[in-house]
């Protein structure tokens, strides 16, 4: 069971990654971005066959991360220069990546066993300080990851809080403004894009060495598994800064994988069911919470109609209107 | 000094739908001017706007800001040169962003946008200044999103980023609905 959480917070710390671009695209630039779906598999593609023939983890996965910005870019200039749905543009994008991605990786699976991979390494380096094998894996790589999810959070929060980044938020808020304040809107979309899809790209880097393979169909339904991870942090942690708001996505991402694995150990599960899951997720932290909101104010509402009544049956005893006003702002 | 030469602008031309909007408009307006346009709805007025501003292109004619010809210039490079209000509060600003970031990327329209910070301690305080000349109390509220607040106080932060002193052309979108009116009784 500890096993299996760990594993869960591992996993969510990088797919955390991806769902920062994700929010980058989703929330930021109001721009739902269904590339992701095929520039995760680019990062891992990428990253896995220059693994195989034998590059440096570390670099191969930086790589991955440059291709992914070239990705989004390109969904940028299908939108903006040529003036493509937004939608449709994602889903064009993600199908021509299909194929790029069957080309570098040359079949549909490369397997990473027994190669050296970023995780790998970082073994090696916990073994060095006296860890024994296990623990170094595990602690390892929780930390390691830890630390690289919050260095993408503390870039993300940085970068938008800057001249470009409060523009790149005002394009997804209300580009008609600051296009009259001397913004190129196209530009900005197709940056956001770029940073949002090398996130994408890189968290694919990681979770082909992670779990040592690389395959084309590991992208699908991506975008919703980021898109969960935005909402269920958003629920949970709230929104009120973009401090928060990133941070809540690193928090919803790693409470997503912990939700998909706790209900893989009911019986009737399987793990074929992982999409169907990840979808009843996603619709019930878009409804519930909705519903709940109405349920209040429903209550909130009746509730001041009862105290009207009773304040107006007090007035009725004839004590006058000043005990009126007093018992009403109560 | 801003000039529009024989403007000509068609919607939908060839169709039963055809509408003139402008017909060989010719207009020159020298620094200090100060001008109303007025005429009944589908007079063309907002046409007028939107081709200064450059968010339509004319079918025939010459726009000139300062002996440049801009006729073709994309709205984002001469919005550099015109400051704009929007008939319609809301559009004026960004909803989910807070008061001083709202104005923040109005203290950078002339400039390259960069990779420094966008509110620092330094614009914050002029943001602070400037905010006060308008009475609403925004001052203290400049972590606020803009979205918390009324209509009105809306447009006002929209005026307040009035274009500096050195912009050659400045235009209102024509305000037909009354957005701003503290008079009204």
């Amino acid at each position: 069971m500890l096993t299996a959480m760990t594993g869960a917070v591992e996993s969510g710390l990088i797919y955390a990654i991806m769902a920062l671009g994700v929010y980058l695209s989703f929330r930021i630039l109001d721009f739902p971005d269904l590339t992701v779906d095929g520039s995760f598999v680019t990062g891992a593609a990428v990253a896995a066959t220059l693994i195989v023939n034998g590059a440096n983890p570390f670099v191969a996965t930086c790589l991955a991360l440059f291709v992914g910005f070239v990705a989004g870019c390109m969904t940028g200039l299908l939108h903006t220069a040529g003036k493509v749905n937004p939608l449709l543009s994602g889903i064009l994008m993600m199908i021509a990546l299909y194929s790029i991605n069957l080309r570098i990786m040359g079949r549909s699976n490369v397997p990473l066993l027994n190669q050296k991979t970023v995780f790998t390494t970082i073994q090696e380096w916990g073994t060095k300080i006296g860890l024994d094998s296990a623990a170094a894996k595990t602690w390892g790589i929780l930390l390691s990851m830890t630390l690289l999810a919050l260095l993408f959070k503390w870039f993300t929060d940085w970068f938008l809080q800057t001249e470009i980044g409060l523009a790149i938020r005002a394009t997804g808020d209300n580009p008609r403004m600051i296009r009259s304040l001397s913004a190129n809107t196209n530009l900005l979309i197709v940056l956001g894009l770029g940073l949002s899809n090398a996130m994408v790209a890189f968290s694919g880097a990681l979770v082909a060495q992670y779990g040592a393979f690389a395959d084309v169909g590991m992208g699908i339904g991506m975008i919703i598994i980021g898109l969960a991870s935005v909402i269920i942090g958003e629920a949970v942690f709230g929104t009120k800064t973009i401090a928060r708001a990133t941070l809540a996505v690193i928090g919803g991402a790693i409470i997503y994988r912990i939700v998909v694995s706790l209900a893989l150990r009911v019986q009737f599960l399987e793990t074929g069911d992982v999409k169907l899951i990840t979808a009843c997720i996603v619709i019930l932290a878009l409804v519930v919470p909705q519903m709940v909101r109405q349920q209040k104010e429903k209550k909130r509402k009746e509730e001041k109609r009862r105290n009207r009544a009773q304040v107006m049956a007090v007035a009725a005893t004839g004590k006058g209107e000043a005990d009126v006003a007093v018992k009403r702002d109560l | 000094m801003l000039q529009l030469k024989g403007i000509y602008k068609v919607f939908h031309e060839g169709t039963p739908d055809e509408k003139i909007a402008l017909q060989n408009i010719h207009l020159t307006l020298r620094k200090g001017d100060f001008v109303t346009v007025i005429g009944s709805n589908g007079a063309g007025k907002s046409t007028l706007m939107n081709l200064i501003s450059g968010v339509l292109f004319p079918d025939e004619g010459t726009i000139w800001i300062d002996g440049q010809d801009v006729t073709m210039m994309p709205e984002y490079v001469r919005s550099r040169y015109i400051g704009r209000v929007f008939q319609d509060p809301m559009a004026g600003t960004a909803p989910n962003m807070t008061i001083e970031e709202n104005l923040a990327m109005a203290y950078t329209r002339n400039q390259k946008r960069t990779l420094r910070r966008g509110v620092t301690k330094k614009r914050r305080d002029d943001f602070r200044e400037l905010l006060s000349t308008l009475h609403l109390g925004l001052e203290n509220r400049l972590q606020a999103k803009v979205g918390l607040l009324s209509g009105g106080e809306r447009q006002a932060l929209s005026l307040l980023r009035r274009p500096s002193p050195n912009l050659p052309f400045c235009c209102s979108m024509n305000i037909q609905r009354p957005s701003i009116q503290p008079e009204r009784s």
